[in-house]
């Protein structure tokens, strides 16, 4: 054992390559795995910062710059959509008013471009929205004065108007007494020529006259009257129509007619009577015909309100085309904006598509890092060792001594590969051992058994020569010698029995103990003596028969060699353990005592004299080794002092192991 | 019927189971002539006529041992049959063994009978009876 233990000393040094345990090798694998697992998931935060941060410059930047073009061209457009506002302020108030929420517009304008600008926006296009809304602005101070002088002539004309018609309206109310006046007149003095005339004889002349008078003076003055006095009305229709005119050449056309009347009103009023009348009709005129045409005449405001007008819708129409200009540069400017949102957007795209690239390389970089972990260190270093181990402690219990113990390494495993070659040396000596005591027993039986032989035939020739003269004391002795001899020879047998018990190949096949058993009986037993019963029926089944036989002729012939009486009866009985058969083998004889049951199962161990019973003292022996070369036992029962009898019960397994084991033995 | 004696060949190193072959020769009245090598290197030198052996001639049986030493009987059967003049030699195996292995292993060497020498020598009267027999009644090569 200290040999082997020695040997075992010698293979301990191992492979100085690695200096760590096993475990420490798996947890420095795993370490190194979750690290890189951490690295991965590292990066991958990394990269979405990165992008979050991608992200906020977008936020924070372009959609400022995006809202701000889009506030910007809105308010433009919001201004420039008011003008109707503008226009419609009648008075100074409301025109104050426009005028400053023009102001703060355009502050609020110059505000968001400057905020623009300060966001980093510098494109053209923002200096081009900047002049749009400048020249928007400009038509708008423009329009603003322009609406303030509209609002003057408005209130020129209006003031004018209204005298025009109040001068025209007195002329009526002076003409109207007169009209009605000379209206009666002329009523009169026909009724007056009527009466005439219907007086018979009438101076004709006179009336004739008269009626001349009266269709030439008087009625001329009604006509004249009446003339003037719509001439005068129709002067009221020319200013209502010249306030309603909006062309210059209806200005010019009522002008016209205005004069025309006025110029017939004029020459009407020449010939009025009476001269009171015609006076208060010229200052009229006067006043009229200032309005009509005095420096301020209505007819100069007008074209003057039209001019106004004009302009001021050429301006809203210019500040419509400057909004649609200023439409268009917002649109291209949001559309820039919306290029730089995108750019951005596409650089965080990008970057995320690099992170997500560097995740994947990292992710297969780590999981190739791990794999060759894995394989190098657990797998092939570990996991290989361990698994040859494995196999050659596997072919080292099934007997193959001559594996190679190639596993090492300074670490558990090494030191198991170390413990493995212990074995596999112990074994090895075991088998040459085991070998050698084969060898030994067998020309022990040989060698001792010749020299018997010798001395036993040379017995018999002294007794066959000297028959005659041989006493019968001498032939007693020569018997003796013999008996001895024989006893040796038989002894020297079942040592060789015994030494190869366990070791030796059996045939394992198919036993029927129900033939068997029998038969066994018939060898040992002398039939009319005993009697054998079977107390169930016995198994069948694949084992090493020759073992098995050995096993109940010895029981059995044990049975009969120590009865007492002439005959007796021997029982065989099984019972199933599982995975073992218990086979019990009684006989009625005489029992074996308490204190000798140990004894028995002993070498050399007889309970009566060799005398007495010829017997060897193995058999015992042999059978409880061979029953516990299998892992079973083998008990006796027997109480002497109470019942007769003895009973022997031992186990047998169901399937024959130690078969490979067998095998390799020899 | 062969014209001339066999003549018996043995080959064993025991001295008192020589004797007892002798003694059974005698009292079967075999007169035939008797060569003896104590072991298998004699009988092969005895066979070949070598190291002071005169030649046994044929017709000749022999009578082999197994245990011996310098060259045992299984030894012995393996030169002989690997030489082309001794191959055909008719032996009979007497021995101790009872071993299934060395019977197996002689007649795996084409040995004509295996004896095995139980204490009495009746076994070995019989077998020499068996054997004298034999020679008379069978052509040997």
């Amino acid at each position: 054992m200290t040999e082997a233990a020695s040997k075992g000393d010698q293979f301990k040094s191992g492979s100085p390559d690695h200096r760590v345990g096993v475990a420490a090798k798996l947890r420095n694998a795993f370490i190194g795995v979750s690290l890189f697992s951490l690295l991965s998931a590292v990066v991958g935060i990394v990269s979405f910062q990165v992008i979050e941060g991608a992200q906020d410059q977008v936020l924070d930047r372009s959609l400022p710059v995006a809202l701000g073009a889009e506030r910007v061209a809105n308010q433009g457009l919001t201004v420039v959509a008011a003008t109707p506002a503008l226009l419609a302020a009648g008075n100074d108030a409301d025109l104050q008013r426009e005028q400053e929420r023009i102001l703060r517009a355009r502050e609020d304008l110059r505000a968001s471009i400057a905020e623009m600008r300060r966001l980093g926006v510098n494109s053209e296009l923002l200096a081009a929205i900047e002049a749009d809304l400048g020249i928007v602005f400009a038509n708008l101070e423009l329009q603003v004065e322009l609406v303030r002088a509209r609002n003057n002539h408005r209130a020129w004309i209006k003031a004018t108007a209204v005298k025009v018609l109040a001068d025209a309206e007195q002329l009526i109310e002076t003409l109207k007494p007169r009209i009605v006046e000379a209206s009666t007149d002329l009523l009169a003095k026909s009724d007056e020529i009527r009466e005439e005339l219907s007086r018979p004889g009438a101076a004709e002349r006179q009336t004739f006259l008269a009626f001349e008078e009266l269709a030439d003076v008087d009625f001329y003055e009604v006509e004249r009257l009446t003339a003037i006095r719509f001439r005068a009305e129709n002067l009221i229709n020319h200013v209502d129509k010249l306030l309603l005119t909006v062309s210059p050449d209806g200005v010019a056309a009522i002008r016209n007619e205005l004069s025309l009347d006025l110029h017939s009103l004029a020459r009407s009023a020449l010939e009025t009577n009476p001269a009171s009348l015609r006076a208060k009709i010229g200052r009229s005129l006067q006043e009229l015909s200032g309005a009509a045409h005095g420096s301020t005449n209505i007819f100069e405001l007008k074209l003057g309100l039209i001019g106004i007008n004009g302009q001021l819708d050429q301006l809203s129409a210019k500040n419509r085309d400057r909004a649609d200009k200023l439409q268009t540069h917002a649109d291209q400017l949001l559309a820039e904006v919306g290029f730089l949102i995108e750019g951005s957007s596409e650089q965080a795209r990008e970057t995320l598509a690099l992170g997500r690239v560097l995740l994947v390389a990292i992710a297969a970089v780590a999981f190739l890092v791990a794999i060759y972990v894995v394989r190098k260190f657990v797998l092939k270093d570990v996991a290989g060792r361990i698994r040859r181990l494995a196999s050659i402690t596997r072919d080292l219990a099934q007997g193959n001594v001559d594996v190679a113990v190639d596993v090492s390494g300074s670490d558990e495993l090494g030191e198991m590969a170390d413990a493995v070659r212990v074995f596999k040396s112990n074994a090895a000596e075991l088998r040459r051992s085991n070998s050698e005591l084969e060898q030994f027993a067998y020309v022990a039986s040989h060698d001792l058994k010749a020299p018997l032989r010798g001395v036993s035939n040379l017995a018999s020739w002294i007794e066959q020569d000297l028959e005659d003269a041989m006493g019968s004391e001498s032939k007693n002795h020569m018997a003796l010698l013999h008996s001895r001899v024989k006893r040796m020879e038989t002894l020297l047998e079942d040592l060789l029995q015994y030494s190869r018990v366990g070791r030796e190949e059996t045939e394992v096949r198919s036993v029927d103990l129900n033939k068997l058993v029998p038969d066994v009986f018939r060898l040992v037993a002398p039939p009319d003596e005993f009697r054998l019963t079977i107390l169930e029926p016995l198994p069948s089944f694949v084992t090493a028969s020759a073992p098995l036989e050995k096993v109940f002729r010895n029981l059995i012939g044990n049975a009969v060699k120590h009865h007492d009486f002439e005959g007796g009866t021997i029982e065989v009985g099984v019972r199933d353990l599982g995975p073992d058969y218990e086979f019990l083998v009684r006989d009625d004889g005489p029992g074996i005592q308490m204190q000798f049951q140990e004894r028995i199962f002993a070498m050399f161990q007889t309970l009566k004299s060799r005398d007495e019973v010829e017997g060897s003292g193995m058999g015992l022996a042999i059978v409880k080794k061979s029953v516990e070369s299998l892992g079973c036992a083998i008990v006796v029962d027997s109480n002497p002092a109470a019942v007769r009898g003895t009973t022997f019960r031992f186990s047998w397994p169901k399937r024959w192991r130690g078969q490979d084991f067998a095998a390799h033995a020899a | 019927m062969s014209s001339r004696d066999v003549t018996f060949l043995l080959i064993e190193d025991d001295d008192v189971d020589l004797m007892g072959m002798q003694r059974v020769f005698k009292q079967l009245k075999i007169a035939n002539p008797i060569v003896v090598a104590r072991n298998g290197l004699e009988g092969l030198a005895a066979l070949r006529g070598e190291d002071g052996f005169d030649k046994v001639e044929k017709p000749y049986i022999i009578l082999l041992d197994l245990n011996m030493p310098k060259m045992n009987g299984i030894e012995f059967l393996d030169e002989i049959r690997k030489d082309p003049m001794l191959r055909t030699a008719v032996v009979f195996v007497l021995t101790t063994s009872s071993h299934d292995q060395d019977r197996l292993s002689a007649y795996e060497r084409h040995v004509a009978g295996y004896v095995v020498k139980a204490k009495p020598l009746e076994s070995f009267s019989d077998a020499m009876n068996m054997i004298d027999r034999y020679w008379r009644v069978v052509e040997l090569p």
